[in-house]
């Protein structure tokens, strides 16, 4: 039993609180303070261990600002050799599990992180502060009662959401389907079942990934108007939560949705497309979803609190360090170059910031890109009186596209999908955008354009991905959703940008947009300006 | 309305007046629950108030039946608020307790369970038939099942306040069924003695649900029953005397008001030993055998307020925590020397064992940082839930797991931290009571001034040492220094000289003529300078060391510098007693220089005809006296202004004593001569002369 179950179990309601949720009543003194000395213990264990010893490459950091000045900013390429191999005798702590990404990485299948026992008992506490925070409506309220029941919808092990479900007590809280029965089924048998049960028995708490919690709206709409009454009836006890859910629904004239069924505790959303479908979730869960920003390198980095406004940063898992945006991007421009980091309590607010972790407790990441992209949206949360900057993320910078949480689709994969599809080319360039719904937007050249529509070209390349990447292919089986779109650029578009990037002195490495999230200005010109060009160009022919 | 009414009726506004209480509480389940309980005991205690006032007798039964409806609901949803309380769901015993009560309001008010009832003056009588023993064992099930739930909580919970609160809980219960129990008793049926149990339960309820931080139960408890035991012997002493008064005085008709008057007055002058007597009592029975350690606890501060050893303070402070406590182990953090760090300086543990290592906390540990800021006592347990301990380094909670470290009182005088009290597990496995704490913190903050002047003592102390030693070390390099030029001068400047005396002499004898005389006597007078400047140089050689120091031993280079003084016109005498012996080269040196201040002092001030030294071999002392017949002085004032003046002679001799342990004394005044004594512990040395 854990210290957090032990004082729930005795009724301690305000030192379960303080364990859970104190940090957000932490100065920023304080953070800092914790920052700084568990760095210091974190720089004895990599000085001790051979990744550490790889990636200071000689440097013998005593204190904060020599770490950051004499040890170098890092991707995954620096830890592959080591973490795709699992290798535990390199680490500065025996991992108690490993995790990977969803999706493919780069030039790996996925990016092996290992986690440590003490990382996870620092995780536990956090995750009862995700389920009180979304239960609360001020400090020390905690609603959620022992025997509640759960309905987990996020990846299971042996991705980091996963790990997190492993964590929640199940001598607390009934979960739908039990652990025991869900292991071993698909995810989407995982929700059918749990959704099942949670008709019989209610449900008070849903961790759910933004883009399923959605997806499982959405089906409740569909099928509102053919109930099948007759599988009802197999199940007894769901009978009056169904008959007063259909009431609702029709007495509020729009289809049933889960808000008719469940008056639900807390809704945990987490994924990087959560705040855009914030307002769609809680028009479907009756429930405003609070969310948590993290991942598997990370685990977790921030999370709101009852007031669904910024995030709070926390201060004990990972040592976080903000590569200012034009730095980030200087920096994108120019691999040799190291940007300058900033610490928490020196970022301003309304300025963006990549994030870079260290992880704590042993922990393998030092000085890690993330890749995220987030905004200080404040130094403090005056509504709810916290003293640590808040923070929003805002997208990914790095070489890997999200989509909708369940997989991250790189630069290797997308290029192989459309060679795969056996379209002529010329190049491509792909971003994801943000319309009504997150979309994955292509941008190709095709030889000889005419041919094919841009429907077709999307059709083709999706099914690639569908079959090369199979979370991908989860994506759509599960919610439907189809997320990739094309537009085909006119002819020479490509050329004509590699002009303009000469004409205005670009150096040799920017002459062509980046195959990953090219900037507005560049999809801009190769969408409108060279297809100006290229009709005046065309025009000058026919004179 | 008789007296009988009475009760129940302020039992029900009671009741009322704690219902309006928790209005405020009523958002969390355990609030609610028992809110719901103040309203059926009000209830109940409404009916049974208008069942004695008897307004109308032929409703009687009618009451009657509802009191008894009212009395199992009570019964149910205090069960149902325990288990609420204990962080359980209502559950099925709650709703087969309701399905009773149903049943049995259908059974009452159909007159199946109250067969006759009426009340005379206000107390009631009534036959319940068979039906009472139905009712009696369905209650003594919830009444076990609710003491169950309050034991295994009790022995759940870490939390002493949680502890405490379940304790009031039990206690107000057993007052409740005690009360309620005593309806069997045939003299006291028909009394509404249950409500004064009901009403004493509700309030001590109400009280410990209310106070998050409750006075400790022993405490309360404690103080309960000195009160109620003086109240009772003195009332029992009172009567006793007036019985006594009415028996041996009857028909005695005078002064009987004035007799019980100043028996009253006995009585209240009884008060006080009487309180002191049955406190002593009852904490012993509290307490048993850690009764007297409690006491030296208690009495701390007497003790150690005149105690300047930090190792005696050390063990006053860890030996009685240890036996009152029943602590494994106790142990005293002091900051390093020079550091903010903090290490196990003293441990005391019950058991003989092994010491495990001791606890070392950085002067940055969040944990020093917490107690030197908050001054509060630490439970190891809040380390894992105040943030702030999230950068505890695991290394250090490793060591406090390891070490079985339970509770940390911080030590602070003027809001410094100036040590840490850490103390294991109890051997008992029980977690460190509320007022156990106090007792720790009270000690602490007790011996906080005599711990800062100990500390700082001991500092004194080490510094003193440090100084000593490096005069010491600077003595022994001056000699060494001194040794090395007048070997230098010897065998170098000396030997020069010579030489060039020797080469006068020879140009001396080449040189002839008279016509050379001049040139002789220039010569002659340069041997002479040369001569002059050897003996010049040989005394500074001599001076700066004594070859017959190194050669000879002490004895005789003491007897040649008396032998200097004697070539001065001054009577001198010397002696040995015991066995004479080398003593260790330090001490030799460290003696003659000492003499030799003294006999200089002797020659230039004392204006003394007669000088003699004295050396004792003694077992294991060496003893210098040297006694001169001058003027003697004044002792105080000149080493009062030795310092200002700059004649550190007498210092020097003391100083250079000290240094080798040993001891100097100075017995002298004006016109009296003086005598110096040396003193040394010595172990003798086997040397070759």
């Amino acid at each position: 039993m854990t210290e957090t179950v032990k004082l729930i179990r005795e009724g301690r309601t305000e030192e379960v609180w303080q364990r859970c949720c104190g940090f957000i009543d932490l100065s920023l003194e304080d953070f800092m303070i914790i920052q700084r000395r568990l760095l210091a213990e974190q720089l004895q264990l990599m000085k001790g261990c051979k990744l550490g010893r790889s990636i200071m490459d000689g440097a013998n950091p005593c204190s904060v600002e020599e770490y950051r000045d004499q040890v170098p900013l890092t991707t995954y390429d620096d830890y592959a050799p080591y973490l795709l191999a699992q290798r535990d005798d390199v680490l500065p702590r025996k991992p108690a599990l490993w995790q990977h990404t969803s999706g493919k990485s780069g030039d790996y299948p996925f990016r092996q992180v290992p986690v440590m026992a003490e990382q996870l008992r620092e995780i536990e506490p956090l995750l009862f502060a995700l389920l009180f925070f979304s239960s609360c409506k001020q400090r020390n309220d905690i609603v959620l009662r022992k025997h509640d029941k759960v309905l987990y919808g996020m990846a299971p092990p042996p991705y980091a959401t996963g790990t997190m479900a492993r964590l929640l007590p199940p001598e607390l809280f009934d979960f739908l389907p039990p652990p025991e029965e869900a292991e071993g089924m698909s995810f989407e048998e995982r929700m059918q079942r749990g959704f099942e049960m949670a008709l019989s028995e209610g449900l008070d708490v849903c961790f759910a990934l933004s883009s399923v919690a959605v997806a499982i709206g959405d089906r409740f709409k569909q099928k509102s108007n053919n109930t099948n009454f007759k599988a009802l009836l197999k199940k007894p006890k769901a009978i009056p939560r169904m008959a007063r859910g259909l009431i609702r629904s029709k007495l509020a004239h729009r289809p049933l949705l889960p808000k008719d069924l469940w008056p639900l505790k807390g809704l945990i959303t987490f994924g990087i497309d959560s705040s855009i479908y914030k307002e769609k979730i809680k028009e479907m869960w009756g429930r405003e979803p609070l969310e948590f920003h993290g991942c598997t390198e990370a685990i977790m980095i921030a999370m709101q609190t009852w007031d669904r406004q910024g995030m709070t940063f926390i201060p004990h898992l990972n040592f976080l360090e903000f590569i200012p945006e034009r730095e980030s991007i200087k920096s994108r421009e120019d691999p040799m170059y190291q940007p300058p980091t900033l610490l928490l309590d020196e970022v301003k607010p309304g300025n963006n910031y990549e994030l870079v972790i260290t992880s704590f407790h042993g922990g393998p990441f030092m000085r890690y890109r993330l890749g995220h992209l987030v905004k200080i949206t404040s130094l403090r949360n005056d509504h709810v009186n916290i003293d640590i900057p808040q923070m929003e993320f805002l997208t990914r910078v790095d070489d890997q596209i999200d989509i909708a949480g369940f997989t991250r689709l790189s630069e290797k994969i997308i290029w192989r999908a459309i060679e795969n599809t056996g379209l002529a080319y010329e190049d491509w360039t792909v971003r994801k955008e943000v319309k009504s719904k997150p979309v994955l937007h292509l941008y190709i050249e095709l030889k000889g354009n005419g041919h094919v529509t841009a429907e077709q070209v999307a059709a083709s390349v999706h099914e690639e991905l569908k079959r090369m990447d199979t979370p991908y292919a989860e994506l759509e089986s599960f919610t439907g959703l189809r997320p990739l779109e094309t537009t085909l650029l006119t002819e020479d578009a490509f050329r004509l940008y590699k002009l303009k990037q000469q004409r205005s002195g670009a150096d040799f490495t920017q002459l062509k947009p980046p195959h990953l999230n090219p900037s507005d200005d560049a999809v801009d010109f190769l969408v409108n300006t060279a297809g100006k060009v290229a009709a005046e160009e065309q025009q000058k022919v026919l004179v | 309305m008789t007296v009988w009414a009475l009760v129940p009726l302020v039992s029900f506004l009671t009741y009322i007046g704690l219902f309006v209480l928790t209005l405020q509480s009523r958002e969390r389940r355990t609030g609610r629950v028992f809110a719901l309980y103040l309203e059926i005991a009000g209830l109940w205690s409404f009916t049974s108030f208008m069942l004695h006032l008897n307004i109308f007798p032929e409703q009687v039964l009618f009451w009657n039946e509802l009191v008894v409806v009212a009395l199992v609901w009570n019964l149910i949803t205090y069960y149902h608020f325990i288990r609420a309380y204990t962080g359980r769901p209502a559950g099925s015993g709650v709703l087969l307790g309701y399905v009773f009560l149903v049943a049995l309001a259908a059974l009452s008010f159909s007159g199946y369970i109250v067969q006759s009832s009426y009340v005379v003056e206000g107390v009631l009588y009534h036959d319940l038939g068979i039906s009472l023993y139905f009712i009696g064992a369905i209650s003594l099930t919830f009444i076990v099942a609710i003491i169950a739930l309050l034991i295994k909580k009790n022995r759940g919970s870490s939390d002493p306040t949680d502890r405490n609160r379940t304790m009031y809980l039990m206690a107000g219960w057993s007052i409740l069924v005690l009360f309620t129990y005593s309806n069997l008793v045939p003299a006291l049926a028909g009394f509404p003695l249950d409500h004064i149990g009901n009403l004493a339960n509700a309030l001590i309820i109400a009280y410990a649900i209310r106070r998050y931080h409750l006075l400790d139960i022993k405490l309360v408890l404690q103080k309960g029953l000195v009160y109620s035991s003086l109240t009772l012997l003195l009332t029992a002493i009172y009567l006793l005397l007036l019985f006594t008064l009415q028996v041996f005085l009857q028909g005695w008709p005078y002064g009987r008001l004035a007799l019980a008057a100043g028996f009253a007055l006995l009585v209240v002058s009884l008060l006080n030993p009487l309180r002191h007597f049955i406190q002593k009592w009852i904490d012993r029975l509290f307490f048993g055998e850690t009764y007297d350690y409690r006491q030296i606890l208690l009495n701390f501060s007497h003790r150690v307020s005149n105690v300047l050893d930090l190792d005696q303070l050390a063990q006053s402070i860890l030996e009685p925590i240890v036996a009152a406590l029943h602590v494994s182990r106790a142990a005293l953090l002091f900051p390093d020397s020079g550091s903010s760090d903090f290490s196990t300086r003293f441990t005391h543990q019950a058991a003989e064992e092994e010491s495990p290592p001791g606890l070392s906390l950085s002067g940055d540990s969040p944990v020093v940082t917490w107690l030197a800021g908050e001054g509060k006592p630490l439970r190891r347990e809040f380390m894992d839930v105040i943030p702030q301990f999230k950068s505890l380094w695991e290394s250090e909670r490793t060591a406090f797991s390891a070490l079985g470290v339970e509770l940390l009182c911080p030590i602070r005088s003027r809001r410094k931290l100036i040590g840490i009290l850490a103390l294991g597990k109890k051997q008992s496995d029980s977690p460190y009571s509320d007022d156990e704490v106090d007792l720790l913190m009270t000690m602490a903050n007790e011996a906080a001034v005599s711990v800062e002047n100990a500390s700082m003592l001991e500092s004194l102390r080490s510094q003193q040492l440090q100084v000593q030693q490096l005069l010491s070390q600077a003595v022994q390099t001056q000699e060494e220094e001194r040794k090395r030029i007048s070997v230098d001068l010897h065998d170098s400047v000396a030997q020069w000289l010579v030489a060039a005396s020797y080469r006068v002499q020879t140009c001396s004898q080449l040189i002839s003529g008279n016509g050379n005389a001049k040139v002789r006597d220039e010569l002659s007078a340069m041997e002479s300078t040369i001569d002059k400047s050897l003996k010049e140089l040989r005394r500074v050689v001599i001076g700066l060391r004594p070859p017959a120091l190194d050669e000879l031993g002490l004895s005789h280079a003491l007897q040649q510098s008396l032998g200097d003084l004697k070539a001065e016109g001054l009577e001198c005498e010397f002696s040995e007693d015991g066995k004479p012996a080398r003593l260790p080269p330090n001490l030799e040196i460290a003696v003659y220089r000492a003499v030799q201040e003294a006999l200089t002092n002797v020659r230039k001030h004392a204006g003394a005809t007669k000088v003699s030294l004295r050396l004792q071999f003694n077992e294991d002392e060496f003893v210098v006296e040297i006694h001169d017949n001058g003027k003697g002085f004044d002792l105080s004032r000149t080493l009062g202004s030795a310092i200002s003046v700059g004649h550190m002679g007498l210092l020097g001799m003391k100083q250079r004593a000290e240094t080798l342990g040993g001891n100097i004394r100075i017995r002298t005044s004006k016109g009296a001569g003086t005598v110096i004594t040396l003193s040394f512990p010595v172990r003798y040395e086997v040397r070759e002369r």
